[in-house]
């Protein structure tokens, strides 16, 4: 038995490793070693912690200390004042931003204490390549319980009383699409988890991967075996090479203790597991394109009916779930349907991971029970807006979703109020906007990005996309009239109606959404010719003014494009024919001279 | 899984419990961790003076003490020093929901009546220092 009377937790999700975390650990073994307390205190790396803000994370137990953005040569001040003689290390805690108090332990971090952690259980805790404390965590046991003392129904019904739906994005109820997928009879039947991330700005689903993969291993048996499959398929994006290797690592982990494999835990009950790389487009995360693309062929939608619950992968019924539904299963069958329903809302029950991107201090993976406003999310947990400027919109959903502004911070996230407020969950990015970021070019940026990932196999997507985006950059050029607005609406209405897949019927959603909440910003693109933000190139002219302008000729030296004339102590010019709108010289003038309008 | 080992495959629910026990005890220190709050903590002042006067003998002491005694909601922590370096080796008990309590000038026996008569029977016991407001709160 080990003998640890410490822990170090080193952060090892991908944000953290890229910045050294792997040196990090290397030192501080070496570290302890030197001190002759390598066997006091154990090191581990575990998956994320959710506040890659501060990256890379090292945390002591059991004192919950919370060192902060650790470098590798920091090992040996933590190891040496921390461990040997309990003296921490001040400059590495988190300084909380609006009492500049260091905070010592971990729990009383805001961005912890408004935190609900049911899929997250096990990220940042335990280490995800060791299966023997996944099982210390009572994993697999909601597997054991399964199949040795419930019926299949029994599980559904479990499943369908806890409320949970879908996090992939649509948010139907798991257990209902369980009970529809037991239905059919078949010689094979699949489990698929839909480890397809390809929203911008999200990574909830890498970060469980990484931080917690036998928890899906799990739940996708537990399906298995409620739905009669036998079979079970990670499809995962090669670009988590990550995710993949410790997720292979606890396939052989778990075949190994038999907890995969044939007659699990001495019954008859058989299930395989094994993994099927994607390679990177959006449209293969809607799920028909992704068993195309599974099956070997194009990653292309279908018309549905028929569901995949009925003629799925090969022809055969498949139960499709995403990796933070699954990630919630083991803890359901464990504590009950009623002790999940009493969390989050009526209609949607217990807690949703979100990635906090953008313009915000604390970037990072979070999880609150439904039900938090989206106020609480951003300035309680999220810490505000970044160098004090004012919150303008956040995007939920990702490309598919729509901004929601400052009037609807007070509004419950649920899948429902979303979808009221022209958004929606999706699978839970929430892209932050300050006062600086113009609203017709971030519909553009989704609309590039949807316009290229659309598979081109129906229409309204194809072609539709692609006029929309040749709309937009009408508009943030500056040529676009009151007409193209109006067009610019219809034609997302169209597209939203006629659209084959989710892909094609959503990509409207940012256009519509901003459309609706900044009327006035568009206007004055087409109108005014102006953008308020000043984020449009085409649509900004930088001058100096004469009265403030010292002559100092610090702008003339910065223009990289050589468009300022001017000599010392006289009046500077810009030549708007050169310029090229980068606005180094604003930024560099010391006399507030030179604005941009 | 140590490298090379082959795992017999587990063929019951019972014999998971029974490997969740085992393997438990391995997290135990980081499950403390998660309900602190809830604990029995002990705190070691370890600053240069206190390891001089000997406060690593009595953490190791406390931490033995603890597995023998199969106290399992005792934290044993170390910390910075007091301040109050006349009394050192120094610590403080928390019980949960209770304020912090001194003890200076700890010796090895010392300890022992710590756990047994302070912590497990609830007993005030000698050498409990009145200077708790001496020492700066969040060294406590």
């Amino acid at each position: 038995m080990q003998n640890y009377k410490m822990h170090m937790l080193v952060c090892g999700g991908t944000g953290c490793k890229s910045a050294e975390a792997d040196q990090i650990l290397v030192q501080l073994k070496k570290s302890l070693e030197d001190c002759d307390l390598s066997k006091d205190v154990q090191v581990i790396q575990t998956g994320c912690f959710g506040f890659c803000e501060k990256g890379p994370i090292v945390k002591i137990l059991p004192d919950n200390t919370f060192y902060t953005q650790v470098k590798p040569s920091d090992a040996d001040e933590i190891v040496k004042n921390h461990i040997m003689y309990g003296r921490k290390v001040h400059r590495l805690l988190y300084q909380d931003q609006t009492t500049k108090e260091f905070i010592e332990d971990s729990k009383h971090m805001d961005f912890y204490k408004k935190q609900k952690r049911v899929a997250l259980r096990n990220c940042g805790f335990i280490n995800p390549e060791n299966i023997e404390e996944y099982i210390a965590r009572e994993g697999y046991l909601a597997l054991a319980e399964c199949i040795t003392n419930k019926t299949k129904s029994e599980v559904i019904k479990i499943v369908k009383d806890s409320g949970l739906r879908g996090r992939g994005g649509a948010g139907f109820s798991t257990g209902l699409k369980w009970e529809i997928g037991s239905r059919y009879d078949a010689d094979q039947k699949y489990v698929v988890c839909n480890a397809d991330e390809g929203d911008p700005g999200a990574f909830m689903d890498r970060s469980i991967l990484e931080g917690d993969p036998h928890a899906i291993l799990e739940a996708m048996a537990i399906c298995g075996y409620a739905t009669n499959a036998s079979e079970g398929r990670v499809y995962i994006r090669a670009e988590y090479p990550l995710a993949i290797k410790r997720l292979e690592k606890a396939v052989k982990d778990a075949k190994e203790y038999g907890f995969l494999g044939k007659n699990i835990l001495g019954t008859e009950f058989s299930f395989e597991v094994s993994l099927t790389f994607g390679a990177g487009a959006f449209v293969c995360g809607e799920e028909t394109a992704l068993l195309r693309s599974m099956e070997g062929g194009r990653g292309e939608p279908t018309t549905k009916p028929p569901f995949p619950s009925e003629h799925g992968l090969f022809g055969k019924p498949t139960t499709i779930n995403n990796v933070e539904t699954l990630a919630n299963i083991p803890v359901i069958i464990r504590e009950g349907a009623a002790w999940y329903h009493s969390m989050g809302t009526e209609k949607s029950a217990g807690t949703k991971v979100f990635a906090l991107a953008g313009k915000i201090n604390n970037v990072g993976l979070i999880e609150v029970p439904m039900g938090t406003t989206l106020g609480e999310v951003i300035f309680d947990i999220g810490g505000g807006i970044k160098n004090g400027k004012k919150f303008k919109a956040v995007q939920t959903g990702g490309p598919s979703g729509g901004c929601l502004t400052e009037k609807d911070l007070d509004t419950p996230i649920d899948f429902d109020n979303l979808i009221a407020k022209g958004s929606m969950m999706g699978s839970g990015g929430m892209i932050v906007m300050d006062e600086d970021s113009c609203m017709p070019a971030v519909a553009k940026f989704y609309l590039q990005f949807t316009q290229e990932e659309s598979c081109g196999k129906c229409t309204p997507c194809r072609i539709g996309t692609t006029r929309l985006l040749e709309l937009l950059e009408l508009i943030c050029n500056g040529e676009g009239t009151m007409e193209s607005l109006e067009e610019l609406k219809r034609l997302s209405l169209v597209i939203k109606d006629t659209a084959l897949c989710g892909l094609g019927q959503t990509a409207p959603n940012p256009v519509l959404s901003t459309l609706n909440a900044f009327w006035d910003e568009y206007v004055a693109h087409v109108v005014d010719k102006k953008c308020p933000s000043g984020v449009c190139t085409k649509l900004l002219d930088y001058t100096i003014h004469a009265d403030k302008c010292k002559g100092c000729t610090m702008c003339f030296r910065v223009c990289p494009a050589g468009a300022i004339t001017g000599k010392v102590k006289e009046v500077h010019f810009i030549d708007v024919t050169k310029c090229i709108k980068c606005g180094a010289c604003m930024d560099t003038c010391k006399f507030d001279a030179i604005t941009r309008g | 899984m140590k490298e090379g080992k082959t795992m017999e495959r587990i063929q019951s629910k019972e014999a998971l419990l029974k490997l969740r026990d085992t393997f438990k005890e391995n997290l135990r220190v980081r499950e403390q961790g998660e309900q602190i709050e809830k604990l029995i903590t002990i705190k070691v002042f370890m600053g240069s003076s206190g390891y001089k006067s000997g406060a690593k003998e009595i953490l190791n002491h406390f931490y033995e003490r603890a597995k023998e005694r199969k106290i399992e909601d005792l934290v044993v922590l170390q910390a910075d020093s007091s301040g109050l370096i006349a009394f050192e080796p120094m610590i403080g008990v928390t019980l949960p929901g209770k304020k912090t309590v001194l003890f200076g000038k700890v010796d090895l026996k010392k300890a022992d009546e710590i756990i047994d008569e302070y912590i497990l029977k609830g007993k005030q016991i000698d050498g409990i220092l009145s200077l708790t407001s001496s020492v700066a709160p969040d060294r406590l």
